[in-house]
């Protein structure tokens, strides 16, 4: 079989941080095939290399940059890179996902993967052009914000367009809400990856590549992708999207309520306008969803940047109740210089609200500030010094498992999480069973992107109407009510089963879920296009069940992770149904009898979800049958070695 | 800017309005495809310079200048400009690659094949540009040169070099 490889690039970079030592390797074909790319390749190689006997912050944690063999290609919105790694906050499997430009120019310099493991005695840069590679010193660079470092290092480097992946100063400092930033606002957000970096004193790794991609049969590759383009354009969500992005989908009536809070009309879409100058795209995405801003008077005259996503402003605008657009784009700018995950700080600063509401912490608690609902000036100070681990800001950092702990006072019962990924109060059982669903069993904790289907939850985008989801559930489940908000219909199971698929599918090729199912449900990239464009690109041959099995084998692997780590089936709740299971109790907090939905109700689903998943029922881990059947009989071996492989009759 | 372009004669010719560009890249992605077959951004004819912190992203390619300066620089007289099309082309029989066409052409659009070390430079496509086609918000446009405003395109390049000269990065640097 020939070397040559299209789509893929063919090469792996080994990093030992510790020895400093660079070493290139082939791609092995038939892991590439197995595996895809991406998240695909991360999952594998974590699982081999990282068991529970290893603390995220050790040396011995590896971080894995990777891409899919579509990226950089014409592939509709094909920008996308993927970190793994074990995650600091949550002590789980973690994958993250960033746009911008960082993962194509990585992929023209040449490679699928980058492979970092040890620890640098000092600051360093990883500088990759083509095939030179090279640890430099950053020294210079450490305790730089990230829009600094990557002017510094372009200006070293002497050339504008090195792109870079990089770490603010919470990733230095080691912080739980820190993030990966490339460009200047994309950010590998979830998992604290930016603390994996801060430990291992890797500030950046900075990348130039004009090597390019191949593809197998390029016209009709070409022409593939032009399809899916106008095809998707055609979406219900398109023209929402395409123009506000995310953000388009925070003026529902009543979703910020939802979110535990008043609706606050002032953070609608529309209001932000005044500062919006144009729409800004990830590389070769016609979506353009992101957009550049610009303050030109009052408090925040002079701020710029880049973003506006749903989750800054409902979790860190209405969950505090933070309600000044302008403040919003300052605050998005301040986290991505700072490298913060925008999600976290506005989760951990509702808990101090309310906790200071209480009474249970007081100013003295607060190193002087009041964290009162909707004080601007507070809460930028407070992520600063959640950034620094400052005072509070430390506590603040540890939300929402290890901050209650050291704050005590009952405070663990103001916080709510999922595998120890932070959201904050009842949210997430109300938007849906779907949504609960599909963030319960999230393999990295609280997490829509790995499969809680946002844009099919039934009257939050007036373009998604109710005879929309009916024409498509009776298309793809037979089952006109399968998106009906409420209720234990199964084929609800299926659902988050085959979206938790299409999400995969995205992280493995490196193409944007917002091309895909997760915006565009309708007219998105689906599981035959994506065997179409990898097949047409790479040369290989990939059906539909091929890929079906590509994503159950990531789906498992990432399970069988967790459950090496301790993951059981009450891990996989709605954060109050978690703490009901794990307390032997509702939580005093809230009233259950409000929810659409109970306990008993859910765990129906869950069970149905995990016989799709081929999981064990009691307790969530993936059977040896099922294992078997993906080709992890390994992964089954290892699992019964550790005597956590479920027995074969509970399967 | 001006001279150059106005004394052009060419029938039609790209008119860039880098204000609204989103930075994308899906022209030179295109391009490269086009010319190449293999997507690469640094084998296109077309390629955007971007000021990532002032939101700017300038596509830039050849204008196929009426009196083009590149011309009388090369010294093996590899450049033409053919006066019935007006388009400038490379022939690269006579190249030997000195680059010293990249330092004279004031607008900076020609790029550098690194493999092959060969200079690059738009050649409209045969009439139909697939920059212009792709481009997802119509901000490359091929059209008649009696269409083109002028007085716009003196506004844009004035406003860049003003935006452009605004925030003094080394200022920024030592925050």
């Amino acid at each position: 079989m020939s070397n040559s490889f299209y789509g893929w690039a063919g090469m792996i970079l080994d990093v030992d941080l510790t020895s400093g030592k660079l070493t290139k390797r082939k791609l092995n074909r038939d892991f590439a095939v197995r595996y895809i790319g991406g998240s695909g390749f991360g999952i594998r190689i974590l699982y081999d290399k990282v068991g529970p006997e290893t603390d995220p912050l050790d040396p011995g944690n590896i971080t894995i940059v990777g891409h899919g063999p579509l990226c950089g290609t014409a592939a509709p919105s094909s920008g996308r890179y993927d970190v793994v790694s074990k995650a600091p906050i949550t002590g789980i499997f973690n994958r993250t996902n960033g746009g911008g430009f960082f993962g194509p120019e990585m992929r023209y310099a040449g490679y699928d993967l980058i492979v970092i493991r040890g620890k640098s005695q000092k600051p360093v840069y990883l500088w990759i052009n083509n095939d030179h590679v090279e640890l430099r010193d950053a020294s210079h660079l450490w305790g730089k914000d990230t829009w600094i470092t990557q002017r510094l290092i372009r200006e070293e480097l002497g050339n504008h367009k090195v792109r870079t992946l990089k770490i603010g100063p919470a990733g230095e400092n080691q912080c739980y809400c820190s993030c990966l930033i490339s460009d200047l606002a994309r950010a590998a957000g979830r998992g604290s990856t930016g603390a994996v970096w801060g430990s291992k004193k890797l500030k950046a790794i900075a990348v130039k590549g004009t090597k390019g991609v191949r593809v197998a049969h390029p016209q009709e590759f070409m022409d593939y992708c032009q399809m899916l383009v106008t095809r998707f354009e055609q979406d219900p969500n398109y023209a929402l999207h395409s123009e506000w992005g995310t953000l388009g989908g925070v003026s529902t009536p009543g979703l910020m309520q939802q979110y535990r809070g008043p609706d606050l009309p002032s953070l609608h879409h529309q209001n932000f306008a005044p500062f919006i100058k144009k729409n800004l795209a990830c590389f070769g995405c016609t979506i353009h969803c992101s957009h550049w801003y610009e303050i030109n008077e009052g408090k925040y005259k002079g701020t710029t940047g880049e973003g506006l996503e749903a989750v800054c402003t409902l979790y860190s605008g209405a969950m505090a109740r933070l309600d000044n657009p302008a403040w919003q784009c300052n605050f998005n700018t301040m986290c991505n210089k700072l490298g913060i995950h925008v999600e976290h700080p506005g989760e951990a600063i509702a808990w101090a609200c309310r906790l200071f509401e209480e009474g249970i912490i007081t100013e003295a608690d607060c190193d002087g500030l009041k964290p009162v609902w909707g004080d601007e000036d507070v809460a930028t100070e407070l992520v600063r010094k959640m950034a620094y681990k400052e005072g509070f800001g430390e506590i603040l950092d540890g939300y929402p498992v290890r901050g209650p702990q050291w704050l005590g006072r009952n405070s663990e019962m103001y916080a709510s999480h999922n595998k120890g990924n932070p959201t904050y109060g009842d949210g997430e059982l109300r938007l849906g069973s779907q949504w609960a669903l599909g963030i319960g069993v999230s393999t990295r904790g609280r997490d829509h992107l790995t499969g809680a289907p946002w844009v099919l939850v039934q009257g939050m985008f007036k373009e998604m109407t109710d005879e929309t989801l009916a024409r498509l559930g009776r298309e793809r489940y037979d089952d006109p009510h399968v998106y009906d908000k409420w209720g234990t219909n199964l084929n609800k199971s299926r659902l988050i089963y085959d979206f938790e698929h299409n999400c995969a599918l995205a992280d493995m090729t490196g193409i944007c879920k917002f091309a895909a199912e997760y915006e565009f449900y309708d007219k998105g990239i689906h599981l035959a296009d994506f065997a179409r464009l990898l097949t047409l690109a790479t040369g290989e041959d990939f059906s539909e069940s091929d890929l079906v099995i590509a994503a159950e084998r990531q789906m498992l692997l990432e399970r069988a992770f967790n459950a090496r780590e301790g993951i059981r089936k009450e891990d996989d709740y709605a954060p109050l149904f978690t703490w009901q299971l794990k307390h032997g109790k509702p939580n005093p907090l809230y009233n259950y009898d409000n929810y659409n939905m109970t306990l008993e109700q859910f765990t129906t689903l869950l069970d149905e979800y995990y016989r799709w998943r081929g999981c064990d029922i009691s307790t969530g881990i993936p059977t040896r049958t099922k294992l078997a059947e993906v080709g992890l009989g390994d992964v089954a071996d290892d699992l019964e070695r550790r005597g956590i492989l479920p027995e074969p009759a509970s399967g | 800017m001006r001279t150059c372009v106005e004394r052009s004669v060419m029938p039609k010719r790209l008119f860039i309005d880098y204000e609204r560009c989103n930075g994308c890249e899906i022209c030179a992605l295109h391009c490269s495809f086009a010319k190449t077959g293999t997507f690469n951004p640094s084998l296109s004819r077309i390629h955007v310079i971007g000021w990532e912190e002032k939101g700017l992203y300038v596509p830039t390619v050849c204008l196929h200048c009426g009196d083009p300066p590149c011309l009388p620089a090369c010294p093996e007289a590899a450049m033409s400009k053919d006066r019935g099309t007006e388009i400038v082309s490379i022939d690269y029989g006579m190249c030997t690659g000195c680059l010293v066409c990249l330092s004279a052409c004031p607008y900076r659009t020609l790029t550098v094949d690194p493999v092959e070390n060969q200079v690059l430079i738009c050649d409209l496509c045969d009439g139909d540009p697939v920059c212009a086609r792709v481009c997802p918000i119509g901000v490359i446009k091929y059209i008649n040169t009696d269409e083109l405003n002028l007085d716009e395109w003196q506004r844009q390049a004035d406003n860049l070099s003003e935006i452009l000269n605004s925030t003094p990065d080394a200022k920024e640097r030592s925050e």
